[in-house]
């Protein structure tokens, strides 16, 4: 056996298999939940390239699998990875029923994350684009399940994304010739501007990141968010690879490149969020806000740790924020500003779920976002304090998105009493949500010493 | 300038089916004109892979387009949205014509970047790149951005092709065009489809 085939080939073949059993639609999402969990546990537990005895059989799970001449090899320090992707993914799945996020989530959701460690795992690393390309085309029935009519975001984001991939694949070739030819400077700037193009693309970087914000308008919150939290989070690890195998990318210019170009996003979500109405795009901007992060820590010194441990976080936090959505969407006429005046105090606690996951985006003290939040400020303005104020700027924007959603949520047309009306299953989900952003936020060290831990 | 006596029609061949995508109304048109741009792209890998390989292409590029025929052949007034007025054809075909100046100015840049790409297939690669940046640039249609797509990826395949002969990439490329074309009949055929119960 091989890792590929324990941690690719047979989450695909057990996503394609709840695919067919989709129509039990409890028994897809708890058998696809609990695989996530067991796949996450085998990835912490099961060594590799070592003989494993289990009663009267001998197991060997070797790292490396060759495929039509390439390898897919599980190196270890990957393996943290798969851990807290399937981790996170059975975090996303578990509510999947009771919100009624759509039956094809599950199981592509499965198979996304099977092509997105396959990805991470080929190698030469930069054969990944097209690996990336496939796990957006598994992405597309996500967001526009049968019945419904095709949203224009899904189209952004389907083009948005598989245009970023010609260039990931064009800057592989280059890149080759950089390596035999390390001192042409028109080369090095060459393959720099053709990587940052396809990366734009594919992270929905300003401008092309409208498809983002379309797609969160549009598309059932849930759905939107697993698929907008997984995908740029996975892809930043794989761009990871690109300053980990080229040290010339690692230089102090493209660092400060890097670094701002989060940073402008992030205070121009906070922005956007703080002049936004509609709760949708509102949850997009956040969306942004996150992948400026990703972009900002990708360009300090402990960039792979900050950068693995956000993954936790920021899904938490986006989770919760969706779960909240979904109830509220699955209630209203709309989720604008004027449809969901006073909706606070129809359902409480879903009101409450929702600000709470927004402040914890911004990084508000004891929330789940906060602590590494304060970690990436801190460095940032060890080296540079307009970037720092920049993110802050950003949070102080979606500070003030927040206070005007909650304002919104509790003032409603007419005096509508405060009662909890929210069914009693989604009212447990809510609670534990917020029980989740809360602990995190102040027991920072239950989720990061563990994550770090597993990292080194 | 052109490096083979076949590089003229071909390079006349996917102008032509390329401005033919931009500007038919009818889908039949479009997926015949899509089909025989494979068949030119796949005469113009032939000059840089063996036949083995380039069939790949082939055969991906024609799967793509039966797939996209099917699906329209259930969905037929799939395109009656995306009609426009004579001016609107006059209009791309403009635009069309602007895509190819651009593309005159930029191959001589791209070929002092890729020394060993002929002049062929830069020209080709650019030209299916430009059409088909500007088809996905004028339509918000499902079938519409699936032609464009797939007419970006085919331009980029052509000039890939000299770059890169794994297999294990050919294979992937045209899992991706099968999956573009899928994607694609899927959208066509999704707001049609019975609603999942919830």
């Amino acid at each position: 056996m091989s890792a590929f085939l324990v941690w690719v080939a047979v989450p695909a073949l057990v996503g394609l298999g709840l695919f067919v059993l989709r129509r039990f639609y409890l028994l897809s999402v708890s058998l696809g939940t609990l695989f996530c969990a067991g796949m996450s546990l085998l990835a912490w537990r099961l060594p590799l390239d070592t003989d494993i005895q289990f009663s009267r059989f001998t197991f060997y799970i070797s790292s490396a699998q060759d495929l039509f001449g390439r390898q897919f090899v599980l190196e270890a320090r990957d393996r943290p990875i798969l851990v807290v992707v399937y981790l996170l993914a059975c975090f996303w799945f578990f509510a999947v029923y009771w919100i009624r996020a759509g039956r094809m989530l599950v199981p592509l959701g499965i198979v996304l994350i099977a092509l997105l460690i396959a990805a991470l795992m080929v190698e030469p690393f930069l054969y990944a684009g097209l690996l990336i390309a496939l796990a957006v085309l598994v992405c597309v029935p996500i967001l526009a399940p049968p019945g419904s009519p095709v949203r224009r975001g899904v189209l952004r984001f389907l083009t948005s994304l598989s245009l970023g991939v010609p260039f990931i694949l064009f800057t592989g070739w280059i890149l080759a010739g950089v390596e035999s030819r390390p001192g042409d400077l028109f080369l090095i700037y060459r393959s720099a501007g053709l990587l940052a193009l396809g990366f734009v693309f594919l992270l929905g970087i300003f401008p092309f990141h409208t498809w983002v914000l379309m797609l969160s308008e549009d598309i059932h919150p849930y759905a939107a968010g697993f698929v907008l939290s997984v995908l740029p989070w996975m892809i930043s690890l794989f761009g990871l690879g690109f300053l980990d195998h080229y040290t010339w990318l690692r230089s102090d210019y493209f660092l400060t490149l890097l670094r701002w170009a989060g940073v402008a996003m992030v205070a121009m979500a906070g922005l956007g969020a703080a002049f936004e109405i509609h709760l949708g795009r509102i949850y997009g901007f956040a969306i942004l806000t996150e992948t400026g992060l990703i972009l900002a820590s990708a360009g300090l010194p402990n960039a792979s740790a900050l950068l693995f441990e956000l993954g936790a976080p920021r899904t938490v936090s986006l989770a919760v924020w969706a779960l909240a959505l979904s109830v509220l969407r699955s209630r209203s006429k709309g989720m604008n500003f004027g449809s969901l005046a006073g909706w606070g105090r129809a359902y409480p606690v879903a009101a409450a779920a929702l600000i709470l996951a927004q402040f914890s985006v911004a990084g508000v003290p004891i929330l789940a976002g906060f602590p590494l939040r304060l970690t990436i400020w801190n460095t940032l303005a060890s080296m540079d304090i307009f970037a720092a104020l920049g993110l802050v700027l950003g949070s102080l924007g979606m500070i003030a998105s927040g206070l005007r959603v909650m304002a919104v949520l509790v003032t409603g047309p007419q005096d509508n009493p405060w009662s909890i009306t929210e069914p009693r299953e989604v009212l447990t989900l809510m609670a534990l949500a917020i029980f989740f952003l809360l602990f995190f936020g102040i027991f920072p060290q239950v989720l990061t010493v563990p994550l770090f831990n597993t990292l080194q | 300038m052109l490096d083979s006596p076949f590089a003229l029609p071909l390079l006349l061949l996917l102008g032509l089916t390329s401005v033919m995508m931009l500007l038919a109304r009818s889908w039949k048109l479009m997926v015949a004109s899509l089909a025989l741009q494979y068949l030119a792209a796949f005469a113009l890998i032939l000059l840089i892979w063996p036949v083995n390989m380039a069939l790949v292409k082939l055969v991906a590029g024609l799967m793509a387009c039966l797939i996209l025929a099917a699906a329209l052949w259930n969905t037929p007034d799939a395109l009656v949205d995306e009609h426009f007025a004579p001016s609107g054809r006059i209009f791309r075909l403009l635009a069309a014509g602007l895509v190819l100046i651009i593309i005159q100015s930029g191959v001589t840049g791209l070929q002092e970047w890729l020394p060993e790409v002929n002049s062929t297939t830069i020209w080709a690669s650019l030209l299916l790149i430009g059409m088909g940046l500007l088809h996905l640039g004028l339509t918000t249609h499902p079938f519409r951005s699936v032609a464009g797509l797939l007419t970006v990826y085919l331009g980029f395949e052509i000039v890939y092709a000299s770059l890169e002969n794994s297999a294990l990439v050919a294979g992937l490329l045209a899992g991706l065009t099968v999956g573009f074309s899928l994607v694609g009949a899927y959208l066509l055929a999704a707001p049609d489809l019975e609603k999942e119960p919830e």
